[in-house]
């Protein structure tokens, strides 16, 4: 029997360590006849910790919120005695757990081993078929047929541009020099976005195999993998991962005993959202300041060090090896007519099943909020989707019924991105929601281009108004105006996306802005400066609500109700928060 | 590389695909692209969006800097789209630009005189420039400066954050007090006539500025004058103790002497109407009729004897009219005039005068000095009073009634109105009341149809509910067809500076209206403010100590009463200096530069489109020739990528992201802090004025300078500059645009280097020794002194004892006509430089460059050895650099690591010395490894010699490396082999012979590089003692011949010169030494016999920049002129012969070949030597230098090289004995004093700077 922990980020800051520690200290004290393992992320981020216990015969029984305390009652019962306890089942093989619909509407090719295996032991790669694609393509020794391979499968880069991997491989490869790399960008910035960290951390093997299967299909000797210095679990697997594959000849010279070497190194970005705009991302591993270039050149032309360079994201290269073995068939069985195969989503904000879900394109926003994630926490109303992170944009609940595809989501304003997908409800501000990803993208403009450089500074300073209740007839206007001409001229992804999340806000809930400008109210009562506080005759006089407020607005007598000062009130809510008759008013 | 089709505009073009848009508009002259990130020298970077443009099929707008151009492409680059985004671009730039474009006193000014402009020069003692500068918007200064309000001072200095406003009008009024006393004052330059007459009516300040303005574009200007003088207000408004009519006389007289036609005691209304002058043929009208009616007090009796209008009362005593006061004289006003008619009241004889003011003191209209002087004059002020009545007995006035007053809220304009004090009524018994109160114009009694045909048939004038004349406030147009008006007509009575500003922008308005039918304003010119983004405070400004205003010298209060003696003295030269320098130079050094304000200004560009908020930086001053200015930074990278990529540095950097990234030195310290090499390259690629010079000036400006592009003349590498001058003084050096030899790269001393131009230890001033100690004297003295004496000197001694030193920095022309003096009027050969004296057993003639830059360029290899580079020719590392970005491989010979080394491809790091074995050592891998490289037979024994363990032992140089050049060199091309003719390093005699061999073999050209900018032309134009112009030998029978035919002198008979000047200086054999523009005796390395040489001849000329220790020793010293005081031709160590072009005339009175060719003019050969123009010597260069047959030409655009084929010194077959001692060069680099003079000023500049730095840095940290 095995038991095995999910020690992704994810599981670790809900606690998972300790769990993971208490099991090994019981295991070992009592000499339990089970294998105490890590894992990787299992998905369901919102149930960690999570601990697995897979019987010999393979059955599996996933327990939600696992405590040290509870790991040793699920060892005393499941294990000792083989009685699940059910009340802490999320899931298991055999129908048990109140989780159980999670996974039945996910595709897994991604996240395929991840949860399964532990991901600092090659051998449960190796047996769960890793590095057999690898094999495969050595010793069919045709880089030409396995670039046709990827071309046919129909995958697309999962980075968010969508460009189809097969051509990107195929041009790399066509661009004559003998040096070329390949780089596997693993600076994930979305904020709200972690598919490639639980990817790293989970089934670092699967992006190794990719990246050497795409080196060989390039005619890359060397590969670097630029992965964000605020992913230290992920870094530390890689560094294990890269040194056990070395070390079984999977990389280095002459891999698995063919004229094919191929080296990945390691490289830890600090932290610049634009380093995920490829030209960024190679001056930064230049030692550049990690600002974006003209192309063309493309890198597959002029890249690293000026020589051509194939540059993919973690989940594309992680679907790589499942793409050479399943064949490529199989692969595009999956999905719309143009976007095939599946999408990891990391499913954030407001919904009750939070975390990463791997489903097939074609699948609509409504089968994922409502279907795989169960929907909208505290039974509030979908109000939007934001996909796509600061450069994607908001679809509303009326657009639910749009598929996972490429092109229909930019018909919405919104892109496919990363994966990012943050749910909101009727609680969110939208213009909250558009200053908030401005705001992000402004501070990690990297300062080049006149429009993204100032051009969102003055939007953001426009939204900051509109939000403080300082917004003026024809704010709406000069944010169109400004958000046109930002898109038009900018260098890169990240000032052409900036305006993304003000542009389809403002296309679908333009009232919501208007409120906040002509009536100075926020509909979804969350810009504090628009809100009202008052109190209700229901108020018993308690005088709570004046002690706590910071700046002494509110005056009553004991018993009798209490009134605030509205030219002394700065909106902050404590009085709300503290009135235990509900009777302070917000509107 | 492809050619391809396309379309930009409509206009078909056919370009390089490899080629951006940008590069293939501007190519074709096709549509004026705007860009702030590009520059030529750089790769495209698309960072400011200017230079968008539409291509067809194209999702966005596409910077047609980075985008480059395909087949079939068709392009747009001014469409409405375009242009929107550009301004918007603009706009957002501009949103975050805490900086002023000009200083707020010229903003403050009416009349927007470039004040900083003219305070500047008046600081550097330009008086006649200054004055100039003033005229372009003012033409009244002396007046202006008596009378003017100035708000230049008031509102506008920033001084008066600090203690108080620097007496800008006072210095304004030196300058034209000054140009009125010279015999020959300012004359501006007016057009040819254009036959058009425009008649001005009143000849006030409004009338009198707009004719001189339309009289300077070239019209005829008539003035009707209804008074017996012309001067309007200036001369019937205005006391002769405040601004003297002689003043106004002469001043009025220099607007007449342009042409202007005055006719005074003429109306309009009585003897000619609007119509009338239309029907005369009057083209268009300007109305500057004034406000000449006093305000009532609207008071009792206001109509008894007594009481005056103030104006009138001024106007009368202007008028010459007698005029009675005596007792107590009751002012009331607070304005100008008020206080004017109570001093003039005093002057006239009243007993006692009092001012009444209805509000306080600080609401007084009148300038301060002019309250503060009436009652040191003894004029009472009552402040808070106003009358209510006039009490008249025996009809004549016996008292005024007033009530007291206070002020209640301000009003709509901020003033505090008054309110009286119910009750407060009271009496003062008086003798007179003048009321001046305010004026108001009477032009509405001439529309009242009293004069018939006032008015072109069916016109209408319109006017205001104030009853003045409406005017569109831009352009000055009235409601009537070709008539424009402006002064206090249009205003109501307001200030001189007021109408001034008006007369000069109706006059462009009119001249539009002439020219095309359409009057226009001035033209609109963007100005970025501090002001609009936040309230400027004292911690603002540039540290300054606190001063005073220097008080204007004053006669004393007893002597001014009854006369009407100028009260105001004015400056001294030593206030104008001192005021001057109080300046704060609050506008920006690049305002006449700045591409950023051109293209705001060519945009249209408003300010507050998107203002939001701005970021406020410290202007950095930390290096001593290099300003940076953050907050003037649009972050176009252009010097961070200027110095990383072309310099190889990496001074600056970019700091921080988003809204709040900066461009700053590394790590944003200082630029001392970097490697910065102060080559000041940043600046010429900064499109604003963030990176600027310092410039050695007491006050930089700026002004509107006039270029040339012309040449450095400090080393031999040829790099093209832009000279830069205003009026007759030249500013600044700056890089060049159109420098197709060094793509417009200079080192630190091509841009700060040229200070010594303008500076005030120039030798200016020519000196004579007739008995013991030199004596100054005129320029032509001293030359026809000289002249007499060397030729008196010639007939007393031979050939051999005569001797003409001339400087490798001169012109070709110049040390062509040295020469020629020398062989013609001194009748001897021995003409050289003393750099030639020296270190002779290195000197290689034969050996020249047969490379040239673009060689180094296109090369696949290069070879440096026996040079610093990066230090001694910069420019030509930097090209070194540029071709090492493009795949060349460098590989440097020599001792130590630098700049250069750090980019080479392999670095032979060998024992000092050794360099020659090394490179022969590489010659014989060479040979070695490939069968196809021939050896001459000269270096078969030698490659023979050199054994590779002997070799790697001697050198230091591990074989193996030498195989590893020999490798890069054998699979290269292209080639160039670099070395340093003046190399002040080990060197083995004969080196540069096998240098070229080795080049030879290899299929290599040769760069030879030279320390001083014109040391290739020197021994082309025969400054020496071996060969005759052109290197024709001394004994070439057709040579002489042709000689002696073009200079008709025979020159077969000079004897007795052996070619060694340096044994015969040593053996004190030379008598009569004439050196220009070196100093021997002042350089310590130059050797001490050939000093003693000197010293001990009879006759010495010296000609120099500088009062040198030579010249000292002289007995003629004759200053010469500056390389940018003269044209000509010089040539480059790529034997490529450059044009010079004269930026200022010279300081010094004459330019140098002039002075050469009358001190042969005074020795008697008055026609031999005598040229109407520089270009005359360089076409004789060119019928006498055969090599120089195409190169040179004066026309300013010729670079090409001379011809090798004609070169006539044969090459000499390599000699150097393997393993002789290398031995050092004498390093005589102080032979020049400009080259020491320019080491030392930045040492010390750099050294100062770094302390300063250094103490800073502690005292932040400390605190």
């Amino acid at each position: 029997m095995k038991i095995l922990v999910g020690l992704g980020t994810c599981g670790i800051a809900a606690g998972a360590e300790k769990t993971y520690q208490a099991l090994r200290a019981r295991q070992a004290a009592d000499g339990l006849p089970v294998t105490v393992e890590k894992t990787g992320c299992i998905g369901m981020c919102y149930r960690e910790p999570l601990v697995e216990i897979r019987g010999d015969d393979g059955a599996r029984f996933q327990y939600g919120n696992v405590t040290p305390e509870k790991a040793d009652r699920i060892l005393d019962e499941h294990v000792g005695k083989g009685q699940p306890i059910d009340a802490w089942l999320v899931w298991s093989d055999d129908g048990r757990g109140d989780e159980r619909g999670y996974f039945t509407n996910q595709t897994r090719i991604v996240l395929r081993n991840c949860g399964k295996i532990n991901p600092e032991a090659i051998d449960d790669y190796l047996t769960a078929g890793g590095y057999q694609a690898l094999k495969q393509v050595l010793e069919e020794n045709d880089p030409d047929a396995l670039i046709a391979t990827i071309v046919d499968s129909g995958l697309r880069g999962r980075g968010g541009a969508g460009f189809p991997t097969g051509m990107k491989w195929r041009f790399t490869r066509l661009a004559e020099d003998a040096q070329k790399f390949i780089i596997c960008n693993a600076d994930e910035g979305d904020p709200g976005a972690f598919m490639d960290r639980s990817v790293l951390e989970s089934d670092p093997h699967s992006v190794l195999e990719g990246m050497a299967i795409a080196g060989f299909a390039i005619g890359a000797a060397h590969g670097y993998i630029y992965v964000r210095a605020e992913y230290p679990k992920a870094i530390e697997r890689l560094n294990i991962a890269i040194a056990q594959a070395e070390e079984r000849g999977f990389l280095g010279d002459n891999v698995l005993g063919h004229d094919f070497s191929f080296h990945i190194r390691l490289k830890e970005g600090a932290g610049a959202f634009v380093c995920g705009e490829e030209t960024a991302l190679i001056a930064s591993i230049e030692g550049k300041r990690g600002m974006p270039r003209v192309r063309p050149p493309f890198p597959a032309s002029k890249g690293l060090w000026e020589h051509p360079t194939c540059i993919n994201n973690v989940e594309t290269l992680a679907n790589v090896p499942w793409i050479v073995s399943n064949g490529e068939a199989a692969f595009s069985a999956m999905g719309t007519a143009n976007s095939k195969g599946t999408k990891v989503f990391a499913m954030a904000g407001k919904i009750k099943r939070g975390g990463l879900v791997e489903v097939p394109m074609g699948i609509s926003i409504k089968e994922i909020v409502h279907g795989v994630c169960g929907g909208i926490k505290n039974n509030k109303k979908f109000k939007a989707a934001q996909m796509g992170g600061p450069s994607g944009g908001c679809i509303p609940a009326e657009l639910q019924d749009t598929v996972i595809d490429y092109e229909s989501l930019k018909k919405t304003g919104a892109i496919m991105g990363s994966g990012g997908l943050v749910v909101m409800d009727e609680t969110t501000c939208m213009v909250d929601v558009a200053r908030f990803f401005l705001e992000f993208t402004q501070r990690e403009s990297c300062g080049k281009c006149t429009f993204c450089r100032i051009g969102t500074k003055r939007m953001l300073e426009v939204l900051t108004r509109i939000c403080d209740g300082r917004g003026k007839d024809g704010d709406i206007e000069l944010l169109e105006q400004l958000a046109a001409l930002v898109k038009n001229t900018s260098l890169c992804g990240l000032g052409q996306g900036a305006p993304n999340p003000v542009q389809t806000t403002i296309k679908y809930f333009r009232s919501e802005y208007e409120a906040h400008i002509s009536n100075k109210k926020c509909p979804a009562r969350q810009c504090t400066k628009l809100l009202t506080y008052t109190i209700l005759d229901s108020c018993v006089g308690c005088l709570i609500c004046a002690k706590v407020c910071p700046t002494k607005a509110i005056s009553g007598e004991l018993k009798k109700v209490h009134v605030i000062d509205q030219s002394k009130c700065t909106h902050c809510g404590e009085c709300h928060k503290a009135c235990r008759t509900d009777a302070i008013a917000v509107d | 590389m492809a050619l391809v089709k396309l379309e930009i505009n409509g206009k078909r073009v056919i370009a390089d695909s490899a080629q951006t848009i940008l590069k293939v508009a501007r190519d074709n002259g096709i549509g004026d692209i705007p860009t702030l990130c590009h520059d030529d020298q750089l790769e495209p970077f698309a960072s400011c969006y200017l230079c968008v443009v539409q291509v067809k099929g194209a999702r966005t707008l596409l910077p047609a800097c980075a985008t480059r151009v395909s087949g079939g492409m068709v392009v747009e680059t001014n469409t409405a789209e375009v242009r929107r985004s550009r301004r918007a671009a603009l706009e957002l730039l501009l949103s975050n630009h805490y900086a002023d474009c000009i200083g707020p006193c010229q903003l403050a000014c009416p009349a927007g005189v470039d004040i900083q402009g003219y305070v500047a020069l008046a600081a550097l003692g330009k008086f006649t420039d200054a004055i100039g500068l003033i005229k372009e918007s003012n033409p009244l200064p002396a007046i202006c400066g008596r009378v003017c309000t100035r708000p230049c001072e008031v509102t506008g200095c920033r001084r008066n954050l600090l203690d108080q406003a620097v007496g800008i009008d006072y210095i304004k009024r030196y300058v034209a007090d000054l140009d009125l006393g010279r015999a020959e004052p300012f004359r501006p330059s007016v057009a040819p006539p254009n036959g058009r007459r425009v008649a001005v009516v009143g000849a006030g300040p409004a009338g009198l500025s707009a004719a001189y303005y339309l009289a300077v574009r070239g019209y005829r200007v008539h003035i009707f004058e209804a008074l017996p003088e012309a001067g309007g207000m200036l001369r019937y408004g205005i006391p002769e103790y405040r601004l003297p009519k002689e003043v106004l006389d002469l001043e009025i007289s220099q607007i007449l002497d342009l042409g202007v036609k005055l006719s005074t005691n003429v109306a309009l209304g009585r003897d000619f109407t609007v119509a009338s002058l239309k029907q005369d043929g009057f083209d268009a009208t300007f109305l500057g009729l004034g406000a000449w009616e006093s305000s009532t007090m609207r008071v009792k009796n206001e109509n008894v004897e007594g009481v005056l209008p103030g104006i009138e009362f001024l106007k009368s005593f202007g008028l010459h009219k007698k005029i009675d006061i005596w007792g107590k004289v009751m002012v009331v006003g607070g304005g100008n005039t008020a206080i004017d008619c109570a001093r003039t009241a005093l002057r006239l004889g009243a007993d006692k005068v009092t001012l009444l003011y209805r509000r306080t003191r600080n609401e007084m209209p009148a300038n301060k000095i002019e309250i503060d002087e009436a009652e040191h004059e003894g004029v009472a002020i009552e402040l808070l009073v106003a009358p209510t009545r006039v009490i008249a007995q025996d009809g004549r006035v016996a008292a005024l009634e007033c009530i007291r007053m206070e002020l209640g809220e301000p009003d709509a304009s901020g003033r505090r109105s008054p309110k009286p004090v119910r009750g407060s009524e009271f009496e003062i018994a008086c003798d007179f009341v003048i009321a001046a109160i305010g004026q108001n114009t009477h032009i509405a009694g001439l529309l009242d149809g009293k004069v018939p045909n006032f008015l072109p048939f069916g016109e209408t004038l319109n006017l205001t509910r104030w009853q003045t004349v409406q005017v569109d406030e831009r352009t000055f147009e009235t409601s009537v067809e070709g008539v424009f008006s402006g002064g206090d007509v249009v205003t109501g009575a307001a200030t001189a500076v007021e109408a001034i500003a008006a007369g000069r922008k109706a006059a462009h308005a009119i001249d539009r209206y002439i020219q095309i039918g359409k009057a226009e304003p001035e033209p609109f010119e963007f100005c970025s403010r501090k002001d609009t983004f936040a309230k400027v405070t004292a911690a603002d400004l540039p540290s300054s100590q606190p001063t005073q205003l220097r008080p204007m010298p004053l006669i004393p209060p007893v002597e001014r009463k009854g006369s009407f003696a100028e009260v105001e003295l004015g400056y001294t030269l030593d206030d104008v200096n001192r005021e001057a320098t109080r300046c704060l130079e609050c506008g920006c050094s690049a305002l006449f530069e700045c591409d950023l304000r051109r293209y705001a200004t060519a945009y249209q560009v408003e300010l507050k489109s998107f203002l939001g908020e701005a970021a406020q930086h410290r202007v950095d001053r930390s290096h001593p020739l290099i300003e940076l200015d953050p907050n003037k930074c649009i972050l176009c990278g252009c010097c961070v990528r200027m110095c990383s990529d072309v310099v190889g540095v990496n001074a600056y950097g970019f700091i921080h992201r988003g809204f709040n990234t900066v461009v700053k030195p590394a790590l944003a310290g200082s630029l001392l802090d970097t490697e910065c090499t102060s080559c000041g390259l940043c600046i010429g690629t900064c499109p604003t004025g963030a990176i600027s010079q310092h410039l050695a000036l007491a006050k930089p400006g700026p002004w509107a300078t006039r270029s040339v592009t012309s040449l450095c003349h400090y080393c031999g590498v040829g790099c093209e500059l832009t000279f830069e001058s205003y009026g007759d003084s030249f500013i600044k050096t700056a890089r060049s645009a159109d420098a197709p030899v060094t793509l417009g790269n200079h080192c630190r001393r091509g841009l700060f280097g040229y200070e010594y131009v303008q500076s005030p230890d120039r030798l200016l001033h020519a000196r004579i020794r007739p008995g013991r100690e030199l004596q100054e004297t005129t320029l032509e003295d001293a030359i026809s002194y000289a002249g007499m004496r060397l030729k008196e000197l010639t007939r007393r001694y031979a050939p051999g004892e005569m001797a003409v030193f001339v400087s490798p920095r001169f012109t070709n022309e110049e040390i062509y006509l040295a020469q020629k003096l020398a062989r013609m009027a001194l009748r001897t050969h021995n003409v050289t430089s003393c750099t030639q004296l020296v270190n002779q057993e290195f000197a290689c003639q034969d050996v020249v460059s047969t490379a040239t830059y673009g060689d180094i360029l296109d090369a696949q290899a290069l070879l440096v050895v026996n040079s610093e580079l990066d230090e001694e020719h910069y420019v030509v590392d930097l090209l070194a650099k540029r071709a090492i970005r493009k795949g060349a491989k460098l590989i440097v010979v020599g001792p130590n690591e630098n700049r250069t080394t750090r980019f080479s491809e392999l670095h032979l790091k060998c024992t000092p010395g050794e360099e020659t074995s090394v490179v022969l050592g590489v010659l014989k891998a060479v040979t070695e490894r490939s069968t196809g490289v021939t050896v001459p037979e000269d270096l078969k024994a030698m490659l023979a010699a050199v054994k590779p363990k002997n070799l790697e032992r001697r050198s230091g140089v591990a074989w193996d490396e030498i195989q590893q050049a020999a490798e890069i060199l054998a699979g290269s091309i292209l080639k160039v082999l670099i070395f340093n003719k003046d190399h002040r390093g080990p060197r083995v005699p004969g080196d540069e012979r096998l240098f070229a061999a080795v080049a030879d073999t290899l299929g290599a050209s040769l760069l030879a590089l030279r320390e001083r900018s014109n040391m290739q032309g020197l021994l082309d134009m025969g400054a020496s003692p071996s060969w005759l112009p052109g290197y024709l030998p001394l004994d070439d029978e057709a040579s002489v011949d042709m000689l002696e035919k073009e200079w008709c002198v025979v020159l077969r008979d000079i004897r007795g010169c052996d070619g060694d000047l340096a044994r015969a200086l040593a053996d004190r054999k030379i008598k009569v030494a004439v050196v220009l523009g070196e100093d021997p005796i002042g350089d310590p390395d130059f050797p001490e016999e050939l000093k003693a040489g000197l010293l001990a001849t009879d006759f010495l000329v010296v000609g120099d920049l500088l009062y040198t220790e030579t010249a000292k020793a002289a007995n003629v010293v004759i200053p010469l002129s500056a390389p940018a005081e003269t044209s000509g031709t010089m040539t480059n160590h790529e034997r490529r012969v450059q044009c010079v072009q004269r930026a200022t005339p010279p300081r010094n009175g004459m330019e140098t070949w002039q002075i050469l060719c009358q001190l042969a003019s005074s020795m008697g050969h008055r026609f031999k030597m005598k040229y109407a123009a520089v270009v005359d010597v360089t076409e004789e260069i060119r019928r006498v230098v055969p090599i120089y047959r195409d190169a040179a030409a004066g026309d300013g655009k010729r670079r090409e090289l001379w011809r090798l084929d004609e070169f006539r010194l044969a090459p000499m077959a390599p000699t150097v004995a393997l393993g002789a001692r290398a031995a050092a060069p004498l390093p005589t680099r102080a032979l020049d004093c400009l080259d020491r003079r320019a080491e030392d000023r930045f040492a010390r500049l750099l050294a100062q700077a770094r302390t300063r730095h250094a103490q800073a840095t502690a005292a932040a940290i400390a605190s």
